[in-house]
């Protein structure tokens, strides 16, 4: 990664281009899958991320470029292409200097994964496919990864800020077919951590194989779910993909700040259900979606984003505070150098409220009980959104019933916030990956149990 | 970057291991753009980035490793990285490296500098001002591009492999964003400079987007539906894995073992055409090396082929047909299902009455490649005697992807791809898809 000198000739090349700031994120990750199907290890692939991004600002234009070739000569002109991109050439004496800062370490990693042989990992990933097989005849196949994620990163700026983070994350995921011979179903388990080997220790690979393959065997004997109108139950975990995408996306500033997002506008207005508080906390020791600093060299910050459903923040990186003209909220983040940095969630989650998780479901005469959703996608201009759900069960008379499958549920986020007026009190999270402008980033979403009073659910019956 | 030094220090690494087959792949892509915000460029991207993949060959089995580093020294730790993957997967490399095929299309594809950030800010800005002259409703937010994006890639091994290809795309991004009071809606087009006129491309994204105000939900229920072009693609583009050999060969596809039986409706005939003449990049070779070409995936109904790679291809005592994408894993190369008889018009008319879907949403998480089910959010136009009537918005439309292909009742007489994209599709109606609306 780059030097102290190199990044400041490199900043003070683009000050002189006419930039009112500068910023170089130099990266070198290393990532590491290991692959299985058709009960085999087939494919074991090690990925080396290396390269730098420069980014200059004037006002709110951004002019930014990156490049692999680390020569002096391939900087300076990735520089140069930055500086000629802002195109009006100042004399003056750049006027910074880099200091390091130390940012304190509230991730510990006990074991760093590629420390350990790769056979080791390999029969880790080995031993929870190997349950998914083990749980029916009627799981067919069974495919596995095993990811092992390290990136290091040195971020400086023209306003003296010099400082980098190591970011280690492990994730399993195990997704399981079953069949009856005419049709196939699929289960699927997927934790991660911004911890080492030793999640394995917290999750057993074994755990997470039986819950993809207890998944499958549901949904094989499940019935196609109805359509229409009706109030859901969605589960813990995962479930919290309805607050990620029906309204987390439109609080970012990338949305906020140019007018494109439902919620510009809103901040301090009542914008959901006073049952529900929503969180965006990257601080959280070793969860998935943390890090110590944001990508732009912010350390995490805690952020209530809704207080009994009173819009109270957004999530705003650097380039959002300036087009909103409030402070930015380390939300700043990139998959890699190759992305321009904008304004992302961490780790977002609804909070326990004052529902006994029981009254949700008595409270449901015909309805749904989300209990495994999947992922969506959403419009943050419109507020249009959708997501799947992976495991569902019909709820007749305040009972969970038979399994339904092939469900989806979608609506407009302004609608659907107001319509959770049940919040339970079984708080999980689950991990995801988010994708955006600024790439895939590792997310966790989460909730208690809720009742959304009212959602178009899409199914085949 | 010097692919001569990279080959030899490759080739002396792989010695000192004890390994004779290796296979080095190297891509480079230099992309750039301008995007235009209100009245003024609001950002301007430049980049180059390469990738180096080195396959080795060790006691029977091949191992993997990619780096961004494209460097004598990068290649040489590649290589050790290679071998240690190697020692860990179970699968014996059955097949090993592809000496090269005897003959490759010749394509005329080749690499032209990306305009420079001047030109590209000028047109961003001038699509700008034509979208919001275009309409009063256009709201700020609304953002104009211009995106050029330039690739090449080699693929070199012990065996004698040498093979290269490049291409380049240059294109415009035209988004608009409408409000009539509190009700938003957008649309946008993507499309290269040279296929149609600026002003084209800004009446449809505009046109676009005005024509979904009003837009509101229907009953929920059975309908016939006919899917544009651009959501066709998107289905094909999820399932396409279906047609792979590695899926039947894995049993996650229900077309396993079909080969010769009628599995769409006899009007389908789905086509796998590399050097499809409106399609972005005719690379000549798969990702083994193998010559790729034109083949029927289904011929009226009947599925006369999966897509090989070598490794699959002998697995199932097939030949490969050049849809590798690497060693292990299967792509088509140019999927399209080919046109039928119908206009636009004549396949509105007979539809008659149902929905004309433009839009779907969630395809990574709503549709299940393995039990083909799909759950999907839609949007489009009621159609009442054989005419757009309304916008629609806040549906799903769900069945599964085995069985609509059997209920396919039309299929309109033009082909479009994405732009950037290996499917292409014409207009399809298909019968009784279930609705859930109100």
């Amino acid at each position: 990664m780059l030097d102290k000198k190199m990044m400041s000739e490199l900043i003070a090349i683009v000050l002189h281009g006419g930039a009112d700031f500068v910023e170089i994120f130099s990266e070198y990750s290393k990532n590491n899958r290991i692959s299985y199907a058709n009960r085999k290890i087939e494919f074991v692939t090690d990925k080396i991320i290396s390269g730098v991004g420069i980014r200059g600002f004037v006002g709110t234009k951004t002019y930014f470029a990156c490049t692999t070739d680390l020569t002096p000569s391939g900087l300076r002109a990735c520089a140069n292409r930055v500086a000629q991109a802002v195109g009006s050439p100042v004399d003056r004496i750049a006027d910074f200097c880099l200091t390091e800062r130390i940012n304190p370490n509230i991730h510990p990693i006990k074991t760093v994964p590629f420390d350990v042989p790769a056979s080791v990992r390999a029969d880790l990933l080995r031993s929870g496919c190997a349950k998914a097989y083990d749980a029916d005849e009627k799981i067919i196949q069974v495919n596995g990864n095993l990811m092992a994620y390290d990136k290091s990163f040195v971020v400086a700026n023209s306003e003296g800020l010099y400082t980098s983070d190591r970011q280690i994350r492990t994730r399993m995921s195990v997704a399981a077919i079953a069949s009856n011979g005419t049709e196939n179903q699929e289960g699927s388990s997927s934790p991660g951590r911004s911890m080492g080997l030793e999640l394995f220790e917290k999750i057993s690979p074994e755990s997470i194989g039986a819950e993809a393959a207890r998944q499958a065997l549901v949904n094989l004997r499940a019935v196609p779910c109805p359509s229409g109108l009706m109030p859901v139950a969605i589960e813990n975990g995962f479930g919290g993909v309805i607050f990620h995408e029906a309204c987390g996306h439109s609080l970012e500033a990338s949305a906020v700040g140019i007018g494109m997002s439902q919620m510009t506008g809103k901040l301090g207005q009542q914008i959901a259900n006073p049952k529900v508080t929503a969180i965006d906390d990257g601080t959280i020791p070793n969860a998935w979606g943390s890090c110590n600093i944001d990508d732009e060299g912010n350390p995490m910050q805690r952020r209530v984003l809704i207080e009994n459903g009173i819009l109270k923040s957004y999530m705003i990186d650097r380039l959002g505070s300036r087009r909103m003209d409030m402070p930015h909220t380390a939300s700043g983040r990139r998959q890699d150098y190759s992305f321009e940095t904008t304004s992302r969630m961490t780790n977002t989650f609804i909070d326990n409220g004052p529902d006994k998780n029981e009254d949700i479901i008595a409270s449901i005469d015909n309805g749904i009980y989300a209990a495994a959703m999947g992922g969506g996608s959403v419009n943050p201009f419109t507020g249009s959104f959708n997501f799947s759900v992976r495991e569902g069960y019909m709820i007749r008379n305040g009972k969970i019933c038979e399994p339904v499958r092939g469900a989806s549920l979608i609506g407009t986020g302004s609608e659907v916030i107001q319509k959770i007026d049940m919040v339970g009190q079984n708080l999980d999270t689950a991990q995801g990956m988010c994708g955006s402008s600024s790439g895939s980033v590792p997310t966790d979403v989460g909730q208690p149990l809720l009742r959304v009073s009212e959602i178009t659910v899409g199914g085949q019956a | 970057m010097n692919t001569e030094a990279i080959k030899t220090a490759v080739s002396q690494a792989a010695a000192e291991l004890g390994v004779q087959d290796y296979e080095i792949s190297i891509s480079t892509e230099e992309s750039a753009g301008a995007e235009a915000l209100k009245d003024e460029i609001s950002s301007v991207t430049y980049s180059r980035s390469s990738t180096m993949q080195v396959r080795c060959v060790k006691g029977g089995k091949s191992g993997y490793a990619t780096s961004e580093l494209v460097t004598p020294e990068a290649a040489a730790e590649l290589v050790s990285l290679a071998c240690d993957n190697a020692a860990v997967i179970d699968d014996e490399d059955t097949v090993g490296l592809f000496e090269g095929s005897k003959e490759y299309t010749a394509v005329s594809d080749h690499a032209e500098a990306l305009p420079s950030a001047d030109d590209m800010k000028s047109h961003a800005l001038e699509l700008q001002k034509m979208v919001y002259d275009a309409s009063d409703k256009i709201v700020d937010g609304t953002q104009c591009a211009v995106q050029g994006l330039s690739v090449s890639s080699a693929l070199m091994n012990s065996a004698g492999l040498d093979v290269n290809y490049d291409c380049s795309l240059v294109y415009r991004v035209v988004s608009a964003a409408v409000k009539d009071g509190e009700e938003a809606s957008d649309d946008y087009r993507i499309i290269p400079l040279d296929k149609e006129d600026a002003q084209v491309s800004v009446d449809k994204a505009v046109q676009g987007a005005l024509s979904k105000l009003g837009a509101e939900s229907v009953d929920s229920g059975k309908y016939n539906v006919i899917m544009d072009s651009s959501t066709v693609r998107s289905l094909l583009s999820t399932y396409a894995d279906v047609f792979s050999a590695r899926s039947a060969y894995m049993k996650t596809t229900l077309l396993a073992g079909k080969e010769g039986q009628a599995v769409a409706s006899p009007l389908v005939t789905l086509v796998d055409d590399p050097f499809y003449p409106e399609k972005f990049g005719h690379c000549p070779f798969d990702g083994e090396g193998v010559a790729v070409y034109t083949k029927n995936i289904i011929e009226k109904g009947e599925l006369k082929t999966l897509l090989y790679n070598r490794m699959y291809a002998k697995l199932l005592g097939k030949e490969t047909t050049g849809n590798a994408s690497d060693a292990k894993h299967i792509e088509p190369k140019g999927l399209y299902v080919a046109p039928g008889e119908y206009t636009a018009e004549a396949l509105m008319a007979k539809l008659g009455n149902g929905l004309y879907i433009t839009d779907l949403n969630g395809l990574h998480a709503g549709a299940n490649v393995q039990s083909g089910d799909f759950s999907l959010q839609a949007a489009g136009f009621l159609v009442e005697n054989g005419k757009k009537s309304r916008p629609v918005k806040n549906i799903t439309i769900a069945d599964n992807f085995f069985n609509i292909l059997k209920k396919v009742d039309a299929i309109s007489d033009t082909v479009v791809f994405g732009t950037g994209s290996d499917f292409g599709a014409p207009e399809i109606l298909f019968t009784d898809i279930s609705v859930s609306g109100k």
